[in-house]
């Protein structure tokens, strides 16, 4: 079990891989109203024994001190009873699940970080296109406010820094981009959380798995208790 | 006089060893899973067993019924809110995916 003290040279790192983070798609979190949100993750506490809210800091934490998120977050095949298409995902945002359906009522199951507070969704959607090593453009108002994004005001060549990590899957519904992505991460303790302005992130190594068995056009059905925005329905 | 003190320490000892034996064991061995949702949400797959079922029921477009909230009923079953269409209905699932009753709203 990790442990919680947060050093502080970590924790400034830490706040500003958040604020960046929680930037990303600023606009389209805009659109959102402000009750849409996924439920709170908690983590048992060996210390005290309790379940405590697993926040930004405790998941930083414990991807620090155990090198990986803890192993629910982890890709695994499940029982998953559904008559939806192999090749289809749906996605659970309340529990932070994104599952790949395979034949025989079985699924791959993937850790994933999902739209912090205002910013979830709901919809049955579609992937659109695919891209390797995503190109980011940081939103305007973050231009605006940060001389760091203002560099890449033209876009961020996809890389290790890339927010985007190492693919995105583009959303798209009735043939028109949500501007919502299924997409890596170069924060692999987010996962998880609820974090992002919309867009689900999963580790690299698993949105490369993921982009891996899908096709464009795959359906994508996104769950999410009190989402107040829905697309495709 | 040192045989009775090594007779009370014997008994000390063996007092000790018995109160040990029959404590329970120290505190109770931590979950299997270390993190959990906040919210007893139904399943994604009991969720979408519903829709299905409520798209069957109400003779709505599979593709735009969707499951909007879910909570966690009587014993091991869940009530899942489904929206189809402009129509809402309300499905009662167990925990083994039979779905009970359909009750549109």
């Amino acid at each position: 079990m990790a442990t919680f003290n947060l050093r502080r040279a970590n924790g400034k790192r830490f706040l500003i891989a958040i604020i960046a983070a929680a930037s990303i798609l600023a606009p389209v979190g805009a659109a959102v109203s402000q009750e849409g949100q996924g439920q709170e993750t908690q983590i048992f506490d060996a210390s005290t024994r309790e379940w405590v809210p697993y926040t930004d800091w405790r998941a930083y934490e414990y991807y620090r001190a155990n090198g990986h998120v803890p192993a629910a977050f982890q890709r695994q095949i499940v029982d998953f009873r559904t008559t939806e298409r192999p090749g289809t995902i749906i996605i659970d945002g309340d529990r932070h699940y994104l599952y790949y359906v395979l034949p025989d009522l079985k699924a791959i199951r993937y850790g994933i970080g999902v739209g912090r507070d205002g910013f979830g969704w709901a919809g049955i959607v579609n992937v659109g296109r695919k891209q390797e090593w995503p190109t980011w453009i940081p939103p305007k108002e973050m231009v605006e406010r940060d001389p760091e994004a203002a560099k890449w005001a033209g876009g961020m060549p996809g890389g290790p820094d890339n927010p985007l990590g190492a693919a995105a899957m583009y959303l798209y519904a009735g043939g028109k981009d949500t501007i919502f992505r299924i997409h890596g991460t170069n924060q692999p303790w987010t996962i998880g959380l609820n974090i992002s302005s919309g867009c689900i992130r999963l580790n690299n190594e698993d949105i490369r798995d993921l982009f891996s068995r899908v096709e464009v056009g795959a359906k994508v059905i996104v769950l999410m208790q009190g989402a107040s925005l829905y697309r495709g329905v | 006089m040192f045989r009775q003190v090594t007779r009370s320490a014997a008994l000390v000892i063996l007092l000790a060893m018995t109160a040990a034996c029959a404590s329970t064991g120290g505190p109770p061995p931590p979950p299997p899973q270390t993190v959990r949702s906040g919210a007893d949400t139904a399943p994604a797959d009991l969720q979408l067993v519903c829709a299905n079922a409520v798209a069957i029921e109400l003779n709505t477009n599979p593709d735009k019924t969707l499951p909007i909230s879910s909570v966690k009923a009587q014993g091991e079953s869940y009530q899942v809110t489904v929206a189809a269409d402009q129509r809402q209905a309300n499905c009662f699932v167990t925990a083994d995916g039979v779905v009970q009753s359909i009750v549109p709203l």
